[in-house]
């Protein structure tokens, strides 16, 4: 009786006892699937910081709740293959590691940890504490060892925890590994931009050096035309005089040569006047004298002074006024003139004999319904202005190829650009053109289909 | 008429009542997840074994661990090796052990753990490389990776005989003939038996899928390693498990590893200098 009592007794301490395993390792599950459930947080943790110390923090964070350690660090692999300490928590504990360390070393156990993807538990040198290494690595490389002191108890870390260590070191490795990444990228970025910084400096002041030599030439050209204007004056005034035979008759071949020095010093006298409208423009010393002008009667003036020469060359010119042209707009009134003299005796010049050219003028005109290179040249004007006054002027002349078309606009260019070319002119009458009309906030281009079609010159003016 | 084809589960069921994992493999599990145990409880566990204890300690001095001094107790090799790294070892151990008496009319002992174990050490290696936590479990897989053919031996020798006969005169892998002979081959044997052990799927599937690694779908990257292991061992010729040519290699498998085709020639010779005495601790007698 007393026998099976005893059994009975026995058979029960031995249950309660399994009973208290049972809770005790449920507990330890519990918490190993806390701490691996918080990985998640630990590792956004390790993705939004960026410098090593902050990883050491929340990896040591992390392995507190998973071992009773007192004592952590880390240390990392350095380009010359040896190990640093880099960090240790509590701070003040580092000579201690470090002796550890030393001691683990020679003794082998450090190598032998690296080697091994997996805890090394060994016994410390103060004998009531342990000592767990694990390597810090990803699959390609080792960046570094982890070192923690724990009181010795003399059980062993259970399986899942061991798993557990590992698993989160891994993510410390690779958080490790992300951070070193990124540093090359930002020290690559910054580089760059450096680099970019400096080249745009550079440009800059080859940019200012351009700009300061370009406005002293056209300051220079300004005072020069000037100074070339009075003695050119001088030529023409008194090659004319003697041409009207005032001062006494001169004799055929005296007046074919006096002739000759008339007509080149009135086309040297227009170049250098183009020139010195053009040298003001860049000097940004061209103001606008806007007046109200009838855009009518300059077309028309223009016209009557082309009237001769197109009736020698048998050239028809039609004017076309739509009503829609507004009788006044706000223009500087010698510039336009300039231009439609430029465009008219163009036209009658390029013209061939018996051709015809006509002018067409109106009103009213829309951004929306210019070309998309016309609204280009008007760059950020385009927005200021609500209507455009268009001209067109349209020739039964040579024509212009098309790689031409915007090339005729820079200074001194020709659509026939050989030395023989058979049409004389300054070359810089397009681009004053274009200069007069860019400051009245309107623009030219050029519309022709190729050689021998004519060509079309179409300029708008704000209304 | 057709006589009683053997099934995969009449094999594996008959053998699992005649071949079963000694209750230590069980034991050391409990002890290294239990939190209240300590060291010595596992030293104590291994040493009731005394042949298992020296084989673990003659392994853990064997060249495949390297280890540069003497370890010569089991607590020793528990904090050198790991805890459960040592449950593995003794496991591969204790399984060569199970299947020592079988008769070797058909296949040589020696020969086939030869094969096996050269098969273990090459993933071990191969998993070194790929830095794998716990290379261990891939030895023991290597180790297991034939033990079907040799439950075959047992409950069906005399159509095996046949097959391998049939295997010999056709040209074909052995394995291919048991697909299609019997509709199951040898690693599928081996991984039922596992499975019945209540070995992890860990290493029973890469065992059951060996051949036909893209058939793995739980542990593919496992399964691929030891495919190509098996293939490496085949390529060391040495030992053998019965089959007469080299398996084919399943270059998918080979990309899931992701190993550089210049680095085998340095893992088959580490490998070849691993095999002799790795061979001597398991098997070697106690001077």
């Amino acid at each position: 009786m007393k026998n099976t009592q005893d059994n009975i007794l026995s058979e029960l301490e031995t249950l309660r006892d399994r009973n208290l395993f049972l809770e005790e390792c449920n507990q330890r599950n519990i918490n190993l699937l806390d701490v691996l459930a918080s990985s998640r947080d630990f590792q956004e943790d390790l993705n939004s910081e960026r410098d090593n110390f902050s990883v050491f923090k929340a990896t040591f964070q992390q392995l507190k709740r998973l071992l009773p350690l007192q004592k952590m660090a880390f240390y990392l692999n350095t380009d010359d293959n040896s190990f640093d300490l880099s960090e240790c928590l509590p701070t003040d504990c580092r000579d201690e590691i470090e002796h550890e360390v030393d001691q683990k070393i020679s003794d082998g156990s450090f190598a032998w940890a690296i080697s091994q993807n997996h805890p090394l538990f060994v016994p410390a040198i103060k004998e009531d504490q342990s000592v767990v290494l694990q390597v810090i690595a990803t699959k390609s490389r080792v960046i570094g060892m982890f070192i923690g002191i724990m009181p010795d108890s003399n059980n062993i870390i259970d399986a899942p925890s061991q798993n557990a260590l590992s698993i989160i070191l891994l993510n410390t490795a690779y958080a490790l590994e992300s951070n070193s990444l990124n540093n090359v990228i930002r020290d690559h970025v910054q580089n760059l931009e450096h680099k970019v910084e400096e080249r745009t400096k550079e440009l800059q002041n080859a940019r200012k050096t351009a700009e300061t030599a370009n406005r002293s030439k056209s300051v220079f050209l300004a005072n020069m035309s000037h100074e070339l204007r009075t003695p050119l004056n001088a030529v023409i005034g008194f090659s004319d005089v003697l041409l009207s035979q005032s001062f006494g008759p001169i004799n055929e071949r005296q007046q074919e040569y006096l002739g000759y020095v008339f007509q080149s010093s009135r086309h040297l006298l227009d170049l250098i006047n183009d020139i010195l409208d053009l040298s003001k423009i860049e000097a940004n010393k061209m103001e606008l004298r806007l007046t109200d002008a009838n855009i009518e009667s300059i077309l028309k003036n223009s016209l009557i002074m082309l009237k001769e020469i197109a009736h020698n060359r048998k050239i028809q010119i039609t004017l076309n006024i739509v009503p829609s042209l507004p009788t006044m707009i706000r223009v500087d009134e010698r510039m336009i003139k300039q231009v439609m003299f430029n465009l008219l005796s163009n036209a009658v010049k390029f013209s061939l004999s018996s051709g015809h050219v006509s002018v067409n003028a109106a009103g009213g005109i829309n951004l929306s319904s210019l070309p998309q290179n016309a609204v280009c040249l008007l760059g950020e004007t385009a927005n200021q202005v609500n209507s455009y006054v268009e001209i067109t002027i349209t020739d039964s002349g040579i024509g212009i190829l098309p790689e031409d078309l915007e090339r005729i606009f820079k200074p001194f260019e020709q659509s026939d650009n050989s030395a023989t070319r058979e049409f004389e002119g300054t070359g810089l009458g397009l681009t004053l053109c274009r200069e007069f009309l860019a400051l009245h906030k309107g623009t030219i281009w050029a519309e022709s289909g190729g050689h021998g079609t004519g060509s079309t010159f179409r300029l708008i003016l704000p209304q | 008429m057709k006589t009683d084809r053997p099934t995969l589960e009449s094999i594996v069921n008959s053998a699992s009542t005649v071949y079963s994992l000694p209750l230590i493999h069980d034991r050391l599990t409990q002890a290294i997840n239990n939190p209240r145990a300590s060291i010595s409880d596992i030293t104590l566990i291994i040493s009731e074994d005394q042949g298992l204890c020296f084989r673990i300690l003659k392994l853990a001095n064997s060249p495949m661990f390297g280890y540069h001094k003497n370890i010569d107790t089991i607590t020793k090799a528990a904090t050198i090796i790991g805890t459960q790294q040592l449950r593995d070892l003794s496991l591969a151990i204790s399984v060569i052990g199970i299947f020592k008496d079988i008769p070797e009319d058909i296949i040589t002992m020696t020969s086939f753990w030869k094969h096996s174990i050269s098969c273990g050490i090459v993933a071990r290696i191969l998993a070194s490389y790929r830095r794998e936590p716990n290379v261990e479990r891939f030895f023991v897989a290597g180790i297991l990776h034939d033990i079907g053919q040799l439950i075959l031996c047992t409950s069906i020798p005399l159509i095996l005989r046949n097959l391998l006969k049939q295997s010999k005169e056709s040209d074909r892998m052995l394995y291919e003939v048991q697909s299609s002979e019997l509709g199951f081959d040898h690693a599928e044997v081996g991984g039922e038996l596992l499975k019945k052990w209540k070995i992890p799927l860990l290493i029973s599937e890469p065992v059951s899928c060996h051949h036909d690694p893209l058939h793995a779908t739980i542990y593919p990257q496992d399964t691929a390693l030891l495919h190509v292991s098996d293939l490496i061992a085949h390529a060391l010729q040495a030992g053998s498990s019965g089959e007469n040519c080299l398996p084919p290699l399943n270059t998918e498998a080979w990309e899931i590893l992701n190993i550089s085709e210049s680095s085998i020639a340095g893992i088959v010779q580490q490998a070849d200098t691993q095999i002799e005495q790795t061979m001597d601790s398991i098997f070697g007698g106690a001077h």
